[in-house]
């Protein structure tokens, strides 16, 4: 007994050492397992790790693009030679959200570069084609773009420069993006040289839905008025204003309605819905500058929405040392205030989800070429910008907009819209506008928001707006 | 046909691998059998196999002369070690070689050159490792040489961080005629021989100072020459030496926190180790600079998925420093994660064998080393690997015997030979006949003990308590020594009289008679000697006469025991306990 006693002292501490590494060990055997079931892949899409994904694209056929309802926008098919080659179906319509797998990639052949290149299908049939020497083949990214949508927005823009992003509120899921002036991915190979001419004059390249960062006009006003009855909850009923087509302060500094409009007396949902400069230069000059400008940063500004393509941030530059003339023009969605079309559409997305922001998402789900699902990407908040009564209000304002202010181009169609339009003046030639319109429309269950800009197309109400229509009627129909 | 040849042997190297890896946790323990042959020819199998790969892809003809070249080198070292010291532990030649044989695979996919330049290394290492065993057993003296490891390993730190080169943001390497040294590898086996030799003899709170005050010197050496990854070795083994020789818990809890206070310290204190961390922590951000090492290691892996990318076929040469450093994720790019698995599995298994050898061995100095190069062998494995992966942050530290450089597997050579060296020793020392082996009947000194069951008891207090005198330098250790003979025995009170650190001092007449007490009871119930003079020969001699009679009369009561009722005794528990099956040769006490 004693012997027995003493021996388990004797190794004791050794056997506690050793039983120590073991653990630690397992964990890190736990995580590299771990790294390499679920971490590893968005590691290795990275575009740094170019160089690995381009030696995987020589075992593997690239799998396919797909829309929502199953049309495929990008596939891999052999020519006649025997050579393969990727094939965009339909051209044009998806040229900026889809992009192309050559020259550097972009788009969401860039972004899924590695889901394309890897080849899910069981391991016996993996290890059959590789024994046999052919190539296995990818797996396929299936999108939230919905192909209607998509062609509706693509057919509305016509020839205009601009771009249409349309959301599923609820869940954030991109059903429609559109940029123009754009081009043909099946003919990046052969015209590149053109393409980069092409990019650098009209920026054809641009996917202005993501990258595109333009001066909100009007449609900034939405936070301006949010702003100015978080600090005066009264204001909704006690606002008055009269315009005489323009406002100004103080020092003398000048703002005028769009066109010199006289709107004369109105009240708060008047001004929104007319949307009056001059009223609303009023209201900025009584609101908290940071305020504003945390308000904005809820919605999205300054932040990147990890979309799944290349994207650019909303600006917006707010302080105490702004000149009180930069502020008065910052109100109205002048001034330095830049955002991207996606902003725009998302800020019509969360008032029309009751104030819950979704982030937004282009990849539905991935499936092996068998068509078994590898992995579903699931809708997540991105923020909560707005109250339950914020938003009420803000429909309430927005849906008159539509029936009787500045986006009557809307009305009388078979389901409940909203929105508000924008003229946003650029560049220093005065009257040279981009038209804007960001709104949502419900039909039953379904609903879609949308962020419209057409550039260089004077004012929204008569550009933007029947763009909307278009997309609106082909997915509400 | 070339594509399905490629395709077969990328499979084939991975179940040939995992059949070694499996084979090698069988075989834990054991010395003996037919599994150490089986496991070689797995070795050798993926050796082949890797090399055929070589050449189908770059119809090279010096893949397969090097191929050769290697084959000799490998089944000399198992014949040689084999014929020279049948008692090594075959399990670790076998781990060594397949270690080995990955590097070998590995470099020369990267840079062949390099391959062959670790090649020549590695035979003069091995080389130079046959003897080690023979030198560990001749020199005795080994553990005496206290104050002289701490000069040594200081010295050369100082000297590293004076006339070192810098090299990738740690001064680690200096060179002399052309060749280029990084003494840190050779500081580690330094400094375990230090801390074994002090700690195997006292381990009295003065002494853990002045233990802790030298490991502080030489880990600021080592962080003042930016070399965190040996800084953090060296800090690891301290702790674990002295809780393994103190038996205090409490010295290795607070070592820890103490470990981590002093990395928070060392974060807002130095550049270098914020870069390290924020390097982990953001590894993408800065992809520009230091972080590219990183996130091109984490490409590799990812890409490389569970059967990697075939060898030749994945980029590992996009890697920086991929032969040293991130040898780890050049081999999970190529050969996959499961190859990896098993890798990691082998560098496990020879750690827990290295921990079975310093359990049984039974002079805490040896006991003390083979744990101490144990430790800093595998922690070494945990912070390349670890690191690599972006488990923990970077150290830039090698996978020893695998990554390139000649000092690290030189000196990874010689721990593996060291330790072999203690189980031999050991072996030589207990005389025990292995079963089914031949030469186990008979040895030098032609006389047969039986199995070890009976050999572990009693042994150490003579040499705790009476090995010191020679470097004592005061009266002072000599109380705190004769308690440290006790505490085998009375384990718990020690426990609770630790508790009472700081009031030692005052109890300590009284205690000290109380030890002694125990102390005399003991060896009246063991037969020994009174006295015991302090000389090697003589001592061994005493305890080996007395572990003999011990032996006897507990070989007389199992038969006792075996003729009232057979086996489910007590003391069969104790011999399963072990592992061992009991087999005492009768003509053992014919002598």
């Amino acid at each position: 007994m004693e012997k027995q006693r003493k021996k388990g002292i004797r190794s004791r501490e050794m056997i506690i050492l050793t039983c120590l590494f073991v653990v630690v060990f397992l964990g890190l055997m736990g995580y590299l397992g771990y790294y390499q079931m679920t971490i590893s892949e968005d590691v290795i899409n990275s575009p740094y790790n170019r160089r690995r994904q381009d030696l995987l694209a020589q075992k593997v056929v690239r799998g396919k693009i797909e829309t929502s309802d199953g049309k495929v926008i990008a596939q891999t098919i052999t020519d006649t030679s025997g050579k393969e080659v990727r094939s965009y179906p339909y051209d044009d319509l998806f040229a900026h959200v889809a992009g192309y797998s050559v020259n550097g990639g972009s788009g969401l052949e860039a972004y899924n570069n590695i889901r394309l290149l890897q080849s899910n299908v069981l391991f016996t049939k993996q290890l059959a084609s590789n024994l046999k020497g052919e190539k296995n083949v990818g797996d396929n990214v299936i999108t939230t773009l919905n192909y209607d949508v998509q062609k509706a927005a693509y057919d509305a823009l016509g020839n205009n420069r601009g771009a249409v992003v349309a959301l599923e509120p609820e869940t954030g899921k991109v059903l429609g993006m559109v940029s123009k002036p754009d081009f043909n991915p099946n003919q990046v190979e052969e015209l590149w040289e053109e393409f980069l001419k092409d990019d650098s004059k009209n920026g054809i390249l641009v996917n202005r839905a993501t990258q595109g960062q333009y001066p909100p006009g009007s449609t900034f006003k939405i936070f301006t008025m949010l702003e100015y009855l978080r600090e005066n909850p009264d204001a909704k009923d006690t606002y008055s204003y009269t315009c005489k087509g323009s406002h100004k302060n103080s020092q003398g500094d000048v703002i005028n309605c769009y066109h010199g409009t006289v709107h004369g007396k109105l009240n708060l949902k008047q001004s929104f819905t007319h949307s009056c400069n001059s009223s609303f230069v009023n209201i900025g000059l009584n609101i908290d500058r940071n305020q504003l400008k945390d308000l904005c940063e809820e919605f999205g500004f300054g932040s990147k929405f990890s979309i799944g393509i290349a994207e650019k941030k909303s600006t917006i530059s707010a302080s105490d040392k702004t000149s009180e003339y930069k502020w008065m023009q910052t109100v109205i969605g002048q001034g330095d205030t830049l955002v991207t079309p996606l902003q725009m559409a998302l800020t019509a997305a969360a008032i029309a989800n009751d104030g819950v922001e979704m982030k937004p998402y282009l990849v539905d789900y991935v499936e092996n070429a068998d068509g078994s699902r590898i992995r579903t990407f699931d809708e997540e908040e991105f923020a909560t910008p707005l109250s339950k009564e914020e938003c009420a209000l803000l429909q309430d304002y927005m849906e008159e907009t539509v029936d009787s202010g500045t986006a009557s181009a809307l009305s009388g169609t078979s389901y409940t819209a909203g929105g508000k339009t924008g003229s946003a003046e650029y560049g220093t030639t005065k009257g040279k506008s981009h038209a804007w319109f960001v709104g949502y429309a419900k039909n039953g269950d379904k609903s879609i928001a949308i962020a419209v800009i057409v550039e260089g197309a004077g004012s929204g109400g008569h550009a933007a707006v029947p763009v909307a229509k278009q997309v609106f009627d082909s997915y509400l129909k | 046909m070339e594509q399905v040849l490629l395709e077969l042997s990328k499979y084939a190297i991975l179940l040939l691998f995992l059949m070694f890896t499996l084979t090698g946790f069988r075989a834990i323990g054991k010395n003996k059998g037919r599994l150490f042959y089986v496991q070689r020819v797995f070795l050798l199998g993926v050796h082949f196999l890797a090399y055929v790969t070589f050449f189908i892809h770059t119809k090279e003809m010096k893949y397969l002369l090097f191929y050769g070249v290697q084959l000799i080198y490998f089944i000399a070292v198992m014949v040689l070690y084999d014929v020279f010291y049948p008692k090594m532990s075959k399990l670790i030649v076998n781990n060594m070689c397949m270690l080995l044989a990955i590097g070998f695979v590995m470099i020369a996919r990267i840079t062949f050159d390099r391959a062959v330049k670790q090649f020549v290394i590695v035979v003069g290492a091995s080389a130079l490792g046959l003897f080690v065993p023979f030198f560990i057993r001749k020199m005795r003296w080994l553990s005496k040489c206290v104050w002289l490891y701490a000069m040594a390993g200081i010295g050369l730190l100082a000297v590293m961080k004076l006339a070192g080169s810098i090299t990738y943001g740690a001064s680690i390497s200096f060179r002399i005629a052309g060749i280029t040294i990084q003494p840190i590898e050779l500081v580690k086996i330094i400094f375990v021989f230090f801390l074994a030799s002090f700690l195997a003899k006292r381990h009295d709170l003065k002494s853990i100072l002045i233990v802790s005050a030298v490991s502080a010197v030489h880990v600021l050496l080592l962080v003042w020459s930016r070399e965190l990854g040996g800084a953090l070795i060296f800090c690891v083994v301290y702790l674990c030496l002295v809780y393994v020789a103190t038996r205090q818990p409490l010295y290795f809890i607070g070592g820890l926190a103490g470990g981590s206070a002093a990395a928070v310290v060392a974060y807002h204190l130095f550049h270098h180790v914020k870069v390290r961390v924020l390097t982990w922590s953001t590894p993408f951000s800065v992809i520009k600079n230091d972080t590219s090492q990183i996130s091109q290691s984490l490409f590799a892996i990812g890409t490389g998925g569970w059967f990697g990318m075939g060898l030749m076929e994945g980029m590992p040469q996009t890697i920086p420093v991929a032969s040293e450093d991130f040898i780890f994720s050049a081999i999970t790019e190529e050969l996959g994660m499961c190859f990896s698995f098993c890798m990691i599995l082998i560098c496990l298994s020879t750690f827990i064998m290295f921990i079975n050898i310093a359990t049984k061995i039974r002079e805490p100095f040896y006991k003390l080393v083979a744990t101490g190069l144990g430790v800093g062998y595998i922690f070494q494995v945990f912070l390349t690997i670890g690191g690599g992966s972006k488990f923990i942050p970077l150290t830039g530290v090698t996978l020893p015997l695998v990554s390139y450089g000649g000092s690290s597997v030189l000196c990874s050579i010689l721990i593996f030979q060291i330790i072999q060296g203690i189980y031999v020793l050991k072996a030589k020392e207990d005389k025990i006949p292995y079963e089914e082996s031949e030469d186990s009947y008979e040895d030098e000194e032609g006389y047969y003990e039986p199995d070890e069951e009976y050999e572990e008891e009693e042994y150490d207090r003579p040499d705790d308590g009476y090995g010191d005198e020679e470097y004592d330098g005061g009266t002072d250790y000599y109380d705190e020594e004769e308690f440290d003979g006790y505490d085998e025995e009375y384990e718990e009170e020690d426990e609770e009289y630790d508790g009472y650190a700081g009031e030692y001092e005052e109890e300590d007449g009284e205690y000290d008679r109380y030890a002694r007490e125990y102390e005399e009871e003991d060896r009246e119930y063991d037969n020994a000697p009174e006295e015991i003079v302090f000389d090697d020969d003589f001592l061994y001699q005493q305890v080996e006469e007395r572990e003999r009679l011990k032996r006897k009369r507990a070989y007389e009561e199992y038969q006792s025991q075996k003729q009232q009722k057979p086996p489910k005794s007590q003391y069969d528990e104790y011999a399963a306990a072990d592992e061992m099956q009991l087999h005492i040769p009768e003509e053992f006490f014919d002598d």
